[in-house]
């Protein structure tokens, strides 16, 4: 008697938990799709203060009413870059079919399909300088402009300083001082990628503007950081946190904070890319703010470091590539969504206009004076991780890390990396 | 023990630092958790500007019912998965530990024993630093990304110490018992669960504290095995995901670190002596 | 099929009868049937956990030995690298800070949660109801999530955080609790120390209540004063239980993570990378894979060192501390 009472024991334990394994897996409904003549596409995008989830759902509704056969599954990073989420996907072997904000390099290019067959992909917007050997991986829908000081135009008149007159970085650092004895804050920064990303917009305005390959000969090591301008550029930037025009507190702040920060009249002026704009409108602050373009000790006004906006790209294991290609071709040549994701970064397309305020025009102005695009693309590609370990040695320099320490720990750092 | 109370020798006890040790220990301890529950209730410019008083007239609930209803992120939707990851894990975790411990805690052979020195290896392991080879090996067996990838890993991180304390406590039960049920023609399966299983009791409740806690609070598991793409957040993962959104607005932060925190607290507080016991008894033992 | 093993001398029959000799092949096999089957039940219980145990646990250990040894970079294909990842362990600028920040925390931590630990165990260490609630207060930030811990507190120690903002009133500039470098780790490590102290009191509290009440007594009439009683007569006593709390604390720390992502994020300039930090947060997220193993199996080897010491201490002392 004991055998058969045995037996069942273990069925049903058995049984418990191949039926609590299946409940498990069929609530992870998988992208796959496919039946019905419905095909879902999974796409990752970087959340930011502009592009909020909320902003995707609408821009993909769009697609999804003209083509009832597609339905478009947002995947949210959370709080980590659509690169990095993209690398967890792919460990997982369960990449999306279209990604936004990621840059295919010589490495990585295998993973995404080429788009140099698809002739509307020409058109668009600094396709070629994404280019990996002559293909075609990356498209996006305009561009961002990152060589742009933005200031407050009440404190420039409290404190007497005119924005036209500051070309140099001389006049750069008279206009602080002036700004500081006026009671502000002279340049606002954050914690988090901020003073990389604020220091990478001042030096690459002027590096790159005299040499736009200096990447490119960094990775074959024909060039350092310690024997290169960036020195100059971060001696500067060392004297002017020593002098105060650089909050070290400001380093306890996230990105959000000191953008609020700077759009509540606490500080004067804010280095940030063209994406500043939007969230400038949307405070209603933008005609108390102004623009002018990166000073430099070199050719004035230097180029406009600049990278592409919304790129996309389709992975090349995606199952239906058709269709996201497709997808991908609504999203960056189609008037109506390129208009709203323009208007949503405060990006910019030759060709394209959409209702812009007074500091959008001025910096639509900027980049039509500015003699050159700076894309760090490609061959002039900084190596992964570059940019958290520029931030990291930037935040030394508010310690007692000295200019050439940190060029030398950059050196370092890049020597280290294979 | 009961003598201890009065000190040693009746010495008269009025040290002062006794009084000034346990003020020190109230007001860290507990200063953290009253700006938490009296920033939930305040606007920001009050949480901003007066962060430790409590403006009777400004007080409101506004920012909590907007925490639960948000769309996004929302922590209390976090509760249902958390709680369906908890409830799955400890009756994973019972279901293969229980039987586990009572073959090896009966076995006088060396294999057998050899056994749970293999499961205790497992507490040498540091978790979050080797995730990313279990996410390759979840890939392989083609669970990655799934609910039930991240359920076997969790059950399996609960195995060692589980099946340690299981064994350590049916090794006090007297295998006459066992004899006896034998002898009534059970099997040792039956054995098991109906005889020995409910006189693990206190064990058993020690490794449902101590696995529960471990799950609710865990972060790198769902964060890296469960796609943030799935949709599915815990409550640690949600907050996570949420804070990067809302960080300059504290009317969202402070509540919604409330709602992650006031089912725990509340069960510590119910359950506090099985817990306290729980938590230490597994740390020091497994 | 232990437990048929021990049974079995009950029901051998007296071998030697002839009569008997039929059934007793009978018997035998079905003794050797219900051997097998017993095995086989065993078998059945055990095989499971240690299945799925294998499978998430240890086989992931082998396969972050074969990965450390690759260039994998989490999609394409791997090549064999040799060791070079483990010589980049020891000239990777973020490496190497990362096991200051790292051994820093854990020793600080360690050092300031058993004294305070000791400290408070001492003071509450008697029956009442007052001291079960002080102990359930120094604890309960056990059970909340490290994360969750972290982000409560950076709302308390931030630039816009609840402390600065009311110095602000009184014309105090902002303190650098979380973006100064130094004052940034101690920040890290006193949160550290808050939420991980009391669970040392509780742990030392039910150690000290093991110490006989004559002990002291006699001490005290020696004239020995309090605290040279606690030190030469009471802390010895306990000194097992201290020095497996301070190897768990030391374990513990060394795989600091949770609280290094909600507190710091890693900044100032990286002043607060933990060695677990730089893996996810530097080596994952950059798509080095390869060299994040790598970097996870030296952490490995550290913890389990110090793991082993765990187990050598309480097998050496083997005291039963909170049961």
């Amino acid at each position: 008697m004991g055998r058969p009472r045995r037996r069942t024991w273990t069925a049903a334990v058995a049984a418990t938990m191949v039926a609590a394994a299946a409940a498990g897996c069929s609530s992870d409904s998988k992208s796959s799709g496919g039946d019905g003549g419905q095909t879902t596409l999974r796409v990752i995008v970087n959340i930011t203060p502009n592009l909020t989830e909320q902003y995707w759902t609408g821009l993909f509704a769009g697609y999804e009413k003209t083509h009832p056969n597609v339905k478009i599954k947002l995947e949210l990073t959370g709080t980590v870059s659509a690169q990095a989420k993209l690398t967890q996907d792919l460990a997982a072997g369960d990449p999306p079919d279209i990604a936004q904000q990621i840059t295919p390099t010589r490495d990585t290019a295998s993973l995404y399909a080429d788009l140099s067959d698809q002739a509307w992909a020409k058109d668009t917007p600094l396709v070629d300088q994404y280019a990996i050997d002559g293909k075609r991986y990356l498209v996006g829908v305009g561009v961002q402009i990152q060589s742009l000081v933005f200031y407050n135009k009440a404190a420039f008149a409290k404190a007497g300083v005119d924005a036209a007159g500051i070309k140099t970085l001389d006049q750069f650092g008279e206009a602080m001082g002036k700004l500081k004895a006026a009671g502000y804050t002279p340049l606002q920064t954050a914690g988090q990628w901020v003073p990389g990303g604020q220091f990478s917009l001042l030096a690459d305005s002027g590096v790159l503007t005299n040499d736009p390959d200096w990447y490119a000969k960094r990775a074959k090591k024909s060039v350092t950081f310690a024997g290169s301008d960036y020195v100059k550029y971060l001696d500067r930037y060392k004297s002017w946190v020593d002098q105060g025009y650089l909050e070290k507190s400001a380093l306890g702040l996230t990105y959000a904070d000191g953008q609020t920060a700077f759009l509540n009249g606490k500080s004067a002026m804010y280095v940030m890319g063209s994406f500043f704009v939007p969230a400038a409108d949307t405070a209603k602050k933008s005609d108390d703010i102004g623009v002018f373009t990166m000073p430099t000790d070199g050719a004035y006004p230097s180029g406009q470091v600049g990278n592409i906006a919304n790129p996309y790209v389709v992975a090349s294991a995606s199952k239906h590539k058709a269709a996201a290609t497709d997808f991908v071709k609504w999203l960056v040549t189609d008037p109506g969504a390129i208009e709203s994701q323009l208007a949503a970064d405060g990006n910019l397309r030759k060709g394209f206009t959409y209702k812009m305020s007074s500091l959008g025009t001025a910096v639509q102005q900027l980049l039509d004076a500015s003699p050159s695009v700076l894309v760090k693309a490609g061959d002039r590609q900084p190596i992964s991780g570059y940019s958290g370990e520029l931030n990291k040695q930037i935040q030394s320099l508010y310690s007692s890390a000295s200019a050439k320490q940190v060029a030398d720990g950059l050196d370092k750092w890049w020597n280290s990396q294979n | 023990m009961a003598f201890q109370v009065h000190g040693p020798t009746g010495r008269p006890r009025r040290s002062p630092v006794r009084p000034l040790m346990l003020g020190v220990l109230f007001v860290v301890m507990a200063v953290p958790v009253y700006l938490l529950v009296v920033n939930s209730f305040k606007p920001q410019e009050d949480i901003l500007d007066n962060p430790f008083a409590v403006p009777f007239g400004d007080l409101t609930l506004r920012h909590l019912i907007d925490a639960i209803q948000s769309p996004q992120y929302n922590v209390v939707k976090g509760y249902g998965f958390t709680l369906f990851l908890v409830v799955m894990v400890d009756l994973f975790c019972i279901a293969l530990a229980g039987p586990a411990a009572y073959v090896i805690a009966r076995s006088l052979k060396r294999r057998t024993q050899t056994l749970l020195l293999y499961f205790l290896a497992g507490t040498f392991i540091p978790g979050a630093a080797l995730i990313i080879p279990v996410i390759y090996v979840l890939r392989s067996v083609g669970l990655a990304n799934t609910v039930t990838g991240l359920i076997a890993h969790d059950v399996a991180s609960t195995l060692p110490v589980s099946i340690f304390l299981f064994v350590g406590f049916i090794r006090t039960v007297p295998a006459t018992i066992d004899q006896a049920a034998m002898i009534d023609g059970a099997g040792r399966l039956r054995t098991f669960w109906q005889i020995i299983f409910p006189l693990m009791r206190p064990a058993v409740v020690t490794v449902l504290i101590l696995n529960s806690i471990g799950i609710w609070n865990d972060f790198v598991s769902p964060q890296i095995l469960l796609s943030p793409g799935s949709g599915k957040y815990t409550v640690t993962t949600a907050i996570y995901a949420g804070i990067s959104q809302y960080s300059t607005d504290l009317t969202k932060v402070f509540p919604n670190l409330l709602l992650a925190v006031a089912p725990v607290v509340i069960f510590f507080i119910y359950m506090q002596r099985h817990i306290i016991s729980g938590l230490t008894v597994g740390a020091v033992k497994g | 099929m232990e437990l048929a093993e021990l049974t079995r001398p009950a029901d051998r029959p007296a071998a030697g009868d002839p009569a008997d000799r039929d059934r007793d092949r009978d018997r035998g096999r079905t003794r050797r049937r219900a051997r097998l089957r017993a095995r086989a039940v065993s078998f059945g219980m055990v095989g499971p956990a240690v299945l799925l145990y294998t499978v998430m646990t240890i086989v992931p250990v082998g396969v972050a030995v074969y990965l450390s040894l690759t260039d994998w970079n989490g999609f394409s294909s791997a090549a064999f690298v040799g060791l070079k990842n483990y010589r980049h362990l020891f000239d990777d600028p973020n490496s190497t800070s990362a096991w200051w920040v790292t051994a820093i925390i854990a020793v600080v931590g360690s050092v300031l949660m058993i004294g305070g630990g000791l400290a408070y165990a001492i003071v509450l260490k008697e029956k009442s109801r007052t001291n079960s609630f002080f102990r359930a207060l120094a604890y309960y930030p056990h059970v909340i999530s490290a994360l969750i811990l972290g982000y409560l507190w950076a709302a308390i120690l931030g630039t816009n955080g609840a402390i600065n903002n009311t110095l602000a009133h009184f014309g105090f500039g902002p303190v650098g609790f979380l973006f100064d470098e130094n004052l940034a780790l101690i920040s890290l490590i006193g949160v550290i120390v808050w939420a991980g102290f009391g669970f040392n009191v509780v742990l030392f509290v039910a150690a000290l209540q093991t110490v006989p009440a004559e002990l002291t007594e006699a001490a005290s009439i020696d004239g020995a004063s309090r605290w040279q009683t606690n030190r030469r007569v009471v802390i010895p006593m306990i000194a097992p239980v201290v020095t497996v709390a301070t190897v768990l604390n030391l374990v513990g720390l060394v795989r600091a993570y949770d609280l290094v992502v909600s507190l710091t994020g890693g900044g100032p300039a990286g002043a607060t990378q933990t060695y677990a930090y730089v893996i996810l947060a530097r080596s994952f997220e950059s798509t080095k894979v390869g060299y994040a193993t790598a970097q996870a199996v030296f952490l490995m080897v550290i913890s389990a060192v110090l793991a082993l010491l765990v187990t050598a201490v309480r097998n050496r002392q083997d005291t039963d501390v909170a049961g």
